[in-house]
């Protein structure tokens, strides 16, 4: 019997049917016009008269510490400002307000342990230009201690590995390379369930580290200036540039954090932070500048980082052994994993300033199967890798859906019958997501039995699917404020940064909807002087805001109506409605006035629905479908076609909706061919921190996608609906479409590069 | 560990290039003589008597151009003299002064002010988000030097946004949600302009090759190409 979601939408209205914006398209995004145009300012467009630049000293070494400093040389430099060592006071007391986890990675913001060639360590130089900061480095005098490294994270953990944290605090289990005590559960009895079994195989997957590779190379441009509104203690405010997009670790957060002053003392100087995905590092620039500016009497600082230093943000390494145990009919029946995960340096995700632990992959995403006997561990290392970002949960699946495949493979049956054979929770979001996938992919016409079918062209042909989760999203409590003004517009401002996912114009829809009003008579707006209760944008922010904008939105048109029904004669708010933004008298819509002058309302919404962070059953899903032509002399990979059928819950704004799933896919088609970071294992020197050798697609290789919008009105945020992000960038399913295409074994490492094709047909040793 | 800098090798080759730059350009208009030729070829000529000398290495005001170059001997005795040369952007021209290795990606965000259009992402070429077009044709603002573009037009997408002509491929533009972080779109907006002038009407493939140079790390090409042929469609017979 396949299993059912039970979930009881929440909220006010969170059953609409009857829509009359929200789903609509052709609704142009308030930033978009900026953006296009480059009147959009970034944090690396901002220049200011006068505008000094600061840089940091970068390790050279896979691991260094700084025995000694020199620094006399580099004052004498003509255009010199500032030099500021890890010795110096302040600094070495910053950031003065952290966040409770913030004991897993803690880290100095400026020590004398470069932990990866290219960490920021020791000396921090601010002067009229980069080319002078680079002199004054390069005349710092720095007597180092090289000490050995560890890239791979399997190496970490063999007898013998050099241990690089000896200070981790032994009370909360991290010494020497592991990070935290290895986490080990079992369900049901492993041993149990292969005695069981009719088939037992091994499986294999790693990847490597691979660069979210923002576009914007990191600046942080921080002066310090009079407060328009006022200086009552004659203190100045300091102006920052706010780009990351988490709540409790963005710049502007790690501005007031750092210095321990209020967050009224900082304002944001821009809502554009470029494309950071879930990127919980680099707060070093945003905790320095302010200071240095400060020292400097407000002298506008540009912190920056080359585009080569600017790799120094990667997600970590993962590798997966899996036993499992299987029926003829291709049920799991036990699944015993071995996770070894790379934390990177100083024991986090993370950034230097704040540490952050995120979903880590491990054997998480079987519990969402029905095989009663799942047997876990996972062993996280330190290494000297560069600082790790976050991880989230859609790489669990990983192993989930290489071993549906492998049980595909060697019982010759339809992937896709394998999937939903063995997925705990298929109703409503699964089924329909595979249904509508196979239809629009054409997957019955196109799959077929591992090595069978070659295109006329002669490259092997070669498809495959996968389920994941799409993150329920809901986790977060939003703040929303809404304004009725004199002009009878709904104005609601918003601090944070954006990242592209048009959660403000989402928001603009469900206010309007649910008001009755105009589109263009909801404004939502970016207020830099409003230091709301959350920062940022991503895929939580577009979901679950939604759902507290529609709780405020039904607030205040209570209060509208309310008054509404006096100023048009009836006897109460039941009798009058909004339409069109004008107030109307239900029993005879000609009888209307303007919400123009009516008064001034305010409302505001703080909350979250009742949905948990993470469980072992996420309620929306999605499939993936992937076709690939395999040259069988080169080992080239081409995707043909990728389709994503996505359970959104509930489409709020289509365009960018969609437009989510068209970015997943083309970041996991470069993952999967491509993308990787390279360091020389002698030297521990990063060999590919460049555009030229750390390959991200262009328009050329992106494939047709027919991705298809399913709706179960499942999702946390409003009417049920969710978020996209993370749920589609999986690397392995082009994997899978390649084995399905050559036959043998699966490629055991990311990403599938000729010469591991090639070596998987038997073609090259 | 020693590094040698872009900025040492050009200055170490681009003493010629300068000198071209400061003879061809007749230092008499940067220092207030307008010339007829100029204000002709242009709509609008900024006033040189609303330019201030500010030394581009320390920021300092100068009354005029000899009391630039006293500072400069004085204070900077090491720094190459810095060009007086005017570039016209977006048909404006702008007297600046500019160091001889000075980009022109630098030089329109420091000294022009112009600072969201030619965006830095690789500073070596290898992304197109600096892109702008000069003489109508795409060029990597990071990798041209400033005094290369003496008498040449340079056109950023802050001009193409503001040209009306342009105005239907802005709107497609933002019809299409063809930006999501935005950080790249200015110069895959040069190169659409770029690609209207050459295909009046673009097939898909000639789009996706003539954009092949821009990256897009939010894989937004696809909405590039349904734009521009949006934008031609409504181009068409002129505009």
């Amino acid at each position: 019997m396949p299993g059912v979601s039970e979930w009881v939408l929440e909220g006010t209205n969170d059953d609409r049917q009857d829509f009359k914006i929200v789903g609509t398209w052709d609704h142009p995004g308030r930033q978009s016009w900026d953006m296009a145009s480059g009147a959009a300012k970034y944090p690396t467009d901002l220049w200011r008269e006068g505008t000094l630049t600061a840089m940091c000293l970068r390790c050279p070494y896979g691991h260094a510490r700084i025995k000694g400093l020199d620094i006399s040389e580099a004052e004498k430099l003509e255009g010199v400002r500032l030099i500021v060592t890890y010795e110096d006071e302040e600094i070495a007391a910053m950031p003065k307000y952290v966040p409770a986890y913030f004991s897993y990675g803690k880290s100095p913001l400026l020590g004398d342990e470069g932990e990866f060639e290219g960490d920021e360590v020791g000396v921090v130089v601010v002067a009229d230009s980069e080319e002078i900061c680079r002199k004054a480095l390069d005349l710092v005098k720095v007597d180092w201690e090289v000490l050995p490294f560890i890239l791979d994270c399997r190496d970490a953990g063999k007898p013998g590995a050099p241990i690089l944290r000896p200070d981790m605090d032994p009370t909360t289990n991290m010494t020497g390379n592991t990070f935290g005590a290895a986490v080990k559960w079992e369900i049901g009895n492993v041993e149990d369930g292969f005695k069981e079994a009719d088939h037992i195989e091994i499986i294999e997957y790693g990847r490597p580290m691979w660069n979210q590779f923002r576009s914007m190379p990191p600046a942080y441009f921080s002066y310090w200036d009079d407060d328009p509104w006022g200086n009552p203690d004659g203190e100045k405010v300091c102006y920052v540039t706010n780009h990351a997009h988490f709540p409790s670790n963005g710049p502007l957060v790690s501005a007031f954090q750092g210095m321990g002053v209020s967050e009224d003392r900082v304002r944001a100087l821009s809502p554009y932070m470029a494309s950071r995905y879930c990127d919980f590092v680099e707060k070093r620039g945003a905790q320095l500048a302010p200071v240095l500016s400060k020292r400097l009497g407000g002298t506008p600082i540009r912190m920056v980082s080359t585009r080569r230093q600017a790799f120094d943000a990667s997600v970590p390494q993962t590798f997966f052994t899996v036993r499992i145990g299987f029926k003829n009919d291709g049920t799991l029946v036990a699944v015993q994993s071995k996770n070894v995960h790379q934390v990177g340096a100083r024991g986090g995700y993370g950034d230097k300033t704040h540490g952050h632990l995120v979903l880590p992959p491990n054997a998480q995403g079987f519990k969402s199967t029905a095989c009663p006997n799942i047997y876990s561990e996972m062993e996280y290392y330190v290494t000297n890798g560069a600082c790790t970002t976050a991880d989230p949960g859609k790489d669990m699946w990983e192993p989930v859906n290489l071993a549906f495949a492998k049980i595909a493979d060697v019982l010759q049956m339809d992937l896709s019958e394998v999937i939903m054979k063995n997925v705990k929770i298929t109703q409503p979001s699964l089924e329909a997501c595979m249904k509508a996938g196979k239809e629009a992919f054409h997957w019955d016409e196109k799959w077929h039995l591992a090595g069978q079918r070659r295109l006329e062209d002669g490259r092997y042909h070669g498809v495959a699917c996968r389920a994941c989760w799409s993150m329920t999203w809901g986790m977060i409590s939003y703040n929303i404020n809404l304004r009725l003004n004199t002009d009878g517009k709904i104005y609601m401002p918003y601090s944070e940064a954006l990242i592209g996912t048009y959660w403000p114009d989402a928001v603009q829809m469900v206010i309007a909807e649910e008001m009755g009003m105009k589109l263009e008579d909801v404004i939502v707006y970016y207020s830099a002087n409003y230091p709301n209760w959350q920062k940022g944008d991503a895929a939580d922010r577009g979901s679950t805001c939604t759902w507290a904008a529609k709780e405020a939105a039904v607030r205040m048109k209570e209060r509208i109506l309310a008054v509404g029904a006096s100023m048009l004669g009836a006897s109460s708010a039941e009798e009058v409605d909004i339409v069109d933004s004008m107030l109307v008298l239900k029993a005879d819509p000609s009888v209307q006035i303007s919400l123009v002058g009516i008064g001034q309302f305010g409302e505001g919404y703080c909350g979250k629905p009742n949905v948990p962070f993470q469980q072992d059953v996420i309620r929306t899903m999605n499939v993936d479908f992937c076709e690939v032509a395999v040259d069988p002399e080169t080992g080239l990979v081409e995707i043909l076609d990728y389709c994503a059928a996505h359970d959104f819950g509930k489409v709020i704004r289509p365009s960018s909706a969609m437009g989510q799933l068209e970015m997943a896919l083309i970041m996991a088609e470069g993952r999967a061919l491509r993308e990787e970071i390279i360091w020389d294992e002698n030297t521990g020197v990063l060999l590919n921190g460049n555009m030229y050798d750390y390959k991200i697609p262009t328009a050329l290789d992106y494939p047709d996608m027919d991705n298809v919008a399913v709706e179960t009105r499942c999702g946390g945020g409003a009417y049920g609906s969710t978020g996209v992000a993370h749920a589609h960038t999986n690397a392995g399913l082009v994997g899978l479409a390649i084995q399905n295409a050559i036959g043998g074994d699966f490629i055991a490492m990311t990403p599938y590069t000729p010469d591991r094709v090639l070596k998987a047909m038997g073609k090259i040793s | 560990m020693a590094q040698f800098s872009r900025r040492d090798f050009l200055k170490a080759g681009s003493a010629g290039i300068a000198g071209v730059a400061l003879s061809s350009l007749g230092l008499g208009s940067i220092l207030g003589t307008d010339t007829a030729g100029a204000a002709e070829s242009v709509k609008t000529v900024v006033p040189v008597e609303t330019f201030v000398y500010v030394c581009p290495v320390c920021g300092e005001k100068a009354a005029d151009f000899d009391a630039l170059v006293s500072h400069f001997q004085t204070s900077h005795p090491e720094q190459a003299l810095p060009a007086g040369i005017t570039l016209n952007i977006n048909n404006r021209e702008y007297p600046v002064f500019v160091e001889d290795q000075w980009t022109l990606r630098e030089t329109i965000q420091r000294a022009i002010g112009l600072g969201g259009g030619a965006k830095e992402m690789c500073d070596r070429g290898g992304c197109g988000s600096c892109t702008v077009l000069i003489d109508g044709r795409p060029a990597l603002a990071c990798t041209t030097l400033a005094v290369e573009c003496v008498g040449k037009k340079i056109e950023t997408s802050e001009g193409i946004a503001a040209d009306p002509a342009y105005r239907p491929l802005v709107e497609a533009y933002v019809r299409n949600d063809t930006s999501q972080c935005g950080y790249c779109t200015p110069g895959m907006l040069t190169v659409a302009k770029y690609i209207l002038t050459k295909y009046p009407e673009p097939t898909e493939e000639q789009i996706r090759l003539e954009m092949s140079g821009n990256i897009c790390r939010c894989g937004t090409y696809k909405r590039h190409v349904k734009a521009i042929q949006e934008a031609a469609a409504a181009m068409k017979g002129g505009n």
